[in-house]
């Protein structure tokens, strides 16, 4: 309870304005945290991420990396899952997936300069020169991942040091062979020099951030669902979207809940809107969020723009298309881009960390 | 002059001023009382349309007409009543434009509409299109608030706008119509987000009112469920509905506004039953699910005069009643039930608009 | 140097009054430190294009401002180094596509897409005449906010993404458009922008392009990790010089150096020459790449143009084949991360855009 109140006060503080140092959250520098929006595994289909970290400085830094792992369980069977239709019986009231958010922690030490690579399914049981190991995160899972540069002791600092890059692959040697990879670079949130107090409450954004506040607006350009592909002219464009609170508290495994704003603009300038609250993370296809302002035949233009408006908290956002053509391999191919930010968010954000051995 | 005389002269202008600000204030207190009712049929700035159905054997067609001489705009949400998940979009209408659409299609911007003519009677998009209007997919249960605009999107009071729902039986070609339900603006926005309904000046409205009062209390005259069609004869019935919204909405947020019901009834021996019912940010309830109370069997007449009350604010109430034939093959028959506002809250409520980025 | 469009809260008074007040006092926001993928700006390169046989390019470009911008673009061939320009006009919120083979005509006949009618690649406010870039293209294309006059214009408005499809297979690959913010404050008077700005020096006229590059990738050749032996991986690097000469096409030689770090921190270094656009194999690069001499997967490769010459941005895109005989490939394009501004070394950039006659 005094967490909570101390929380809040805290996030009370963060609504204050003022200055600002030069500080980006951004997925084209390096930053002091990476997040990557976006792990998946499922071997039963094929599916892993490979997850790229490097350091960009040239002394040695430690890294606490948390995995987030919202892979979500049955309502009506002991059983996980991704999405509703996972669970059985699908379309009865009983067949829900309840999200999870399940949280797993582990350090690592890069050299100077040093990348490093792993199958998030697989981890790494030692990392090329001595730093710890990466777990894997098992045959099934859905989630993000956030590292946040530290020092010695496991006090987060303020080197703006790491770059991610992370590649979801799909693959599938039989019957026949099917391969599709998306990448997307991971978002940065920058430290702020000179404003860390060297504790466990990593706050972004605000009028005292310590780190650079999450975006306001975020906006972004996409087909329409349901597209009949102008290029190949066959198969059709799903668009996705995939949020990550920036808040989140690992100490007491709690994830934000946001309610997110959306309008959309298609290429008669027409606006439609909406609103959809979402937990710990969001993936989806478009149409999952409201599926008549997303129908291509609702638009009646090819592209839009969607610009969306967090409340609660900050949002980091990755979008990807889905096309899935019946020509080549056929199946479906997938590409991740990233999304624009307008503004900085007002009220800041807050990451609180567990105690860090 | 005699100080008699001349004390009858004061008496007499005394009299003539009390008389006219007497004359005044009842002006004033007619006039105020009158603009804070709410419409059925009246132009107003804000139009409420409780019920709107989508599904396998129902659909709706809204009509919105622009009563003005001049352009008018609005911003229009569609409000889910289970999931409270709001979808919104925007009408222009020319001047003394009249506009419809069908809930399950929508509208699209199309200049090439063809007219109707004798020649071409598939005409339903015909006519200057009011902008892109979402289709509501099957499941959809809920209302919808459309809200008068400038053109820059700021909310005024032109009270400009009236409209009508036709609630369709696609199965029996049923239907049943109700108007809109109207609340007239004052020229007292401050132009923000937040819209006013009655009440005075707070922190909230720091003008006041922006718009007239929602009722807080309405009279209905209807039957006893399970009273048998007086045409139809034994084996018909009849079943009262309600369908009740909370006049404060919050739909920046997106989160329902609560209500709680006092319903009295009495019956045609003067006899008075009470009972209360709560209410989640939007409901349809059968009367008979409410109580039994409203049973035939059980209120022990045919007619009721039902009074229902908001204690904590303002409510809007649609009644419907459905006839059925009974028999071995019974076929049903709808019709809005009118409801009579009886008092307005007094305290004010307001309308949250999510905000335009 | 300011930002890009502030979120634009439309409702005044009242909250929004308040809030308007407060984004005023705050201070000012911090701009991008070079040309970003997570901002709106002022000039947008697309570095890789491509249409052959078995490749189209969608291009997307979107307004994300709420007035109505313009915007001159060129396309530039790697092979010819020949430019073509256009001119955009997007209204306000609007996004706007075209095909680089088929280009965009300005027809407000086109047909709304809807269930009945799929052939509406064109539907929407055509932006102008965009021309078609056939049989084949490989080249970038730049674009630059302008005003009405064509006079460059730092509106910072403007964000794209690119969609590589390959008609044979379906594979699909999208990056986002570089945008380059603009000082909306300065007050440009010829045809010609200064790349020049940073948030040590903000009182140039548009960012200035990074000292650095950063591409974390796997090593040519390197298996791919999910589908294992059998399978390469292949990354394919597109450099363009920052300095563009649209009106007198003079060309100026760009040399970069790569600096590689391996997993074990061990490094290797290459460099390259090339005018004004460069499209090749890292493998074809240099053999420093190669899996067998970079001796580890993973790398961090920085590249970094000689100083006196000019600036470069760059994206790549990873190619992941399986089998031998006949490959079975996905790919997927990547954004780079950039380090420094040039601006802080004392270097700068510059684009000059044809005057008009």
């Amino acid at each position: 309870m005094l967490r909570r109140l101390a929380l809040a006060s805290l996030i009370f503080l963060l609504t204050a304005t003022g200055a600002y140092a030069d500080a980006h959250v951004s997925p084209d520098e390096a930053a002091a945290i990476v997040n990557y929006p976006y792990v998946f595994v499922d071997v039963q289909t094929g599916r892993d991420t490979f997850l790229q970290l490097s350091n960009a400085s040239d002394t040695a830094v430690d890294v606490f990396c948390v995995y987030e792992d919202t892979t979500g369980t049955c309502a009506n069977a002991a059983q996980s899952c991704f999405e509703n239709a996972d669970c059985p019986n699908p379309g009865t009231p009983q067949s829900v997936c309840f999200p999870g958010f399940n949280l797993r922690d582990f350090r690592i030490g890069l050299t100077a300069g040093q990348p490093i690579g792993w199958l998030a399914s697989a981890g790494l049981t030692s990392l090329p020169l001595p730093g710890g190991s990466v777990p894997g995160v098992g045959g099934q899972f859905r989630g993000a991942l956030r590292c946040v540069v530290i020092d010695a002791a496991g006090v987060p600092t303020e080197a703006n040091v790491l770059e991610g890059v992370a590649t979801v692959e799909r693959f599938q040697a039989s019957p026949t062979t099917q391969i599709d990879v998306g990448k997307y670079n991971a978002i940065g949130i920058q430290a702020i020099a000179g404003t860390g107090n060297g504790d466990s409450f990593l706050v972004v954004g605000g009028g005292v951030g310590e780190y650079s506040g999450c975006p306001n607006v975020t906006t972004f350009n996409h087909f329409f669902d349901g597209v009949l592909d102008p290029v190949v002219g066959d198969g059709h464009i799903h668009p996705g979207l995939v949020l990550l609170p920036c808040t989140v508290d690992y100490a007491n495994q709690v994830p934000a809940q946001v309610l997110v704003q959306y309008l959309v603009f298609n290429e008669f300038e027409q606006r439609l809107g909406t609103s959809k609250l979402f937990g710990a993370q969001q993936v989806g296809l478009l149409s999952a969020i409201n599926q008549a302002i997303y129908d291509i035949n609702v638009q009646g233009t090819l592209t839009g723009q969607t610009r969306l408006l967090p409340l609660q908290s900050g949002v980091l956002a990755l979008a990807f298309e889905q096309n899935d053509a019946t020509a080549g391999q056929g199946g479906t191919f997938t590409a991740d881009f990233a999304v624009q930010q307008m503004g900085t968010r007002q009220q800041g954000d807050l990451i609180v960390l567990p105690p860090i051995q | 002059m005699s100080s008699r005389r001349f004390s009858e002269r004061r008496a007499r202008r005394v009299g003539y001023c009390l008389l006219t600000l007497s004359l005044v204030v009842i002006a004033i207190l007619l006039g105020g009382a009158a603009g804070a009712q709410v419409s059925e049929g009246k132009p107003a700035s804000i139009l409420m349309l409780p019920l709107l159905v989508v599904d396998a054997q129902h659909d709706a067609l809204i009509q919105v007409t622009n009563t003005s001489r001049n352009r008018r705009f609005a911003h229009c949400f569609y409000i889910d009543g289970t999931s409270w998940q709001q979808t919104s979009f925007d009408l222009t209408l020319n001047a003394q434009q009249p506009t419809h659409w069908v809930l399950s299609r929508g509208r699209q911007v199309d200049a090439s509409d063809p007219p109707c003519s004798p020649t071409n009677a598939d005409c339903d998009a015909a006519g200057v299109d009011p902008g892109l209007v979402p289709p509501m997919l099957p499941g959809f249960r809920g209302e919808l608030l459309c809200v008068e605009v400038e053109q820059s999107g700021f909310p005024i009071g032109g009270n400009a706008l009236v409209g009508v729902v036709s609630l369709t039986d696609v199965t029996t070609g049923d239907v049943a119509s109700y108007p809109a339900i109207g609340l007239s603006g004052f020229d007292t926005s401050n132009l923000d987000g937040t819209l006013c309904l009655g009440g005075g000046v707070s922190d909230t409205c720091p003008f006041g009112a922006e718009y007239s009062g929602c009722p807080q209390t309405w009279t209905l005259n209807h039957l006893a469920d399970g009273t048998p069609d007086a045409l139809a004869g034994s084996g018909s019935s009849v079943q009262t509905t309600l369908t009740v919204v909370p006049c404060a909405h919050d739909l920046l947020n997106s989160v329902p506004q609560p209500a709680v019901l006092q319903l009295f009834v009495f019956n045609q021996l003067e006899q008075r039953f009470t009972m209360s019912t709560s209410v989640n940010g939007w409901a349809e309830r059968h009367l008979a699910d409410i109580s039994n109370v409203f049973t035939r069997g059980v209120i022990g007449t045919d007619y009721l005069q039902t009074r229902v009350t908001d204690a904590n604010g303002g409510v809007m109430l649609l009644g419907r009643e459905i006839r059925s034939s009974g028999g071995a093959q019974p076929v049903s028959t709808s019709a809005a039930l009118p409801l009579h506002p009886e008092t307005t809250f007094a305290g004010g409520e307001v309308i949250v608009l999510p905000p335009q980025f | 140097m300011t930002g890009g469009d502030a979120t634009h809260f439309k409702f005044l008074g009242g909250r929004g009054l308040r809030l308007l007040l407060l984004a005023v006092l705050a201070a000012p926001v911090a701009a991008q430190n070079g040309p970003s993928t997570s901002r709106p700006g002022s000039i947008l390169f697309f570095p890789q294009l491509l249409v052959d046989a078995d490749h189209e390019t969608v291009v997307r470009v979107t307004n994300t401002s709420n007035s109505m911008r313009l915007a001159s673009c060129f396309y530039v061939s790697g092979d010819t180094l020949q430019e073509t320009g256009f001119d955009l006009v997007l209204t306000k919120q609007q996004p706007t596509h075209w095909l680089v083979s088929t280009g965009r005509q300005v027809d407000p006949t086109d047909r709304l897409c809807s269930r009945v009618n799929g052939e509406c690649g064109d539907a929407g406010l055509d932006p102008g005449l965009v021309p078609a870039m056939q049989p084949s293209f490989r080249g970038e294309l730049v674009c630059v906010q302008t005003d009405e006059s064509g006079f460059p214009s730092p509106g910072n408005s403007l964000t794209g993404e690119v969609t590589v499809r390959d008609t044979a297979s379906g594979d699909s690959a999208t990056y986002t458009a570089l945008a380059v913010q603009g000082n909306p404050d300065t007050f440009i008077s010829a045809p010609v922008l200064q790349l020049n700005a940073s948030d040590l020096l903000p009182n140039g006229d548009y960012a200035a392009c990074p000292q650095t590059l950063v591409l974390t990738h796997l090593a040519a050749g390197a298996a791919d990790p999910l589908a294992g032996p059998g399978s390469t991986v292949q990354t394919e690097l597109t450099l363009v010089s920052c300095s563009q000469d649209f009106a007198n096409r003079e060309l100026t030689a760009v040399t970069v150096g790569f600096d590689v770090t391996n997993e074990f921190e061990q490094k290797l270094s290459a460099s390259i020459q090339f005018t004004d656009w460069l499209s090749a194999s890292l493998t074809d690069i240099s053999g420093v790449f190669g899996v067998a001499l970079a001796g580890s997967a993973s790398l961090r490769t920085q590249i970094t143009p000689l100083p006196g010459g000019p600036g470069v941005l760059a994206v790549a895109r990873e190619v992941h084949a399986v089998g031998a005989a006949a490959p079975v490939t996905a790919s997927a394009a990547a954004n780079l991360h950039i380090q420094g501004s040039r601006a802080d070394i004392g270097a700068s950039d510059v684009i000059s855009l044809p005057s008009a006659f």
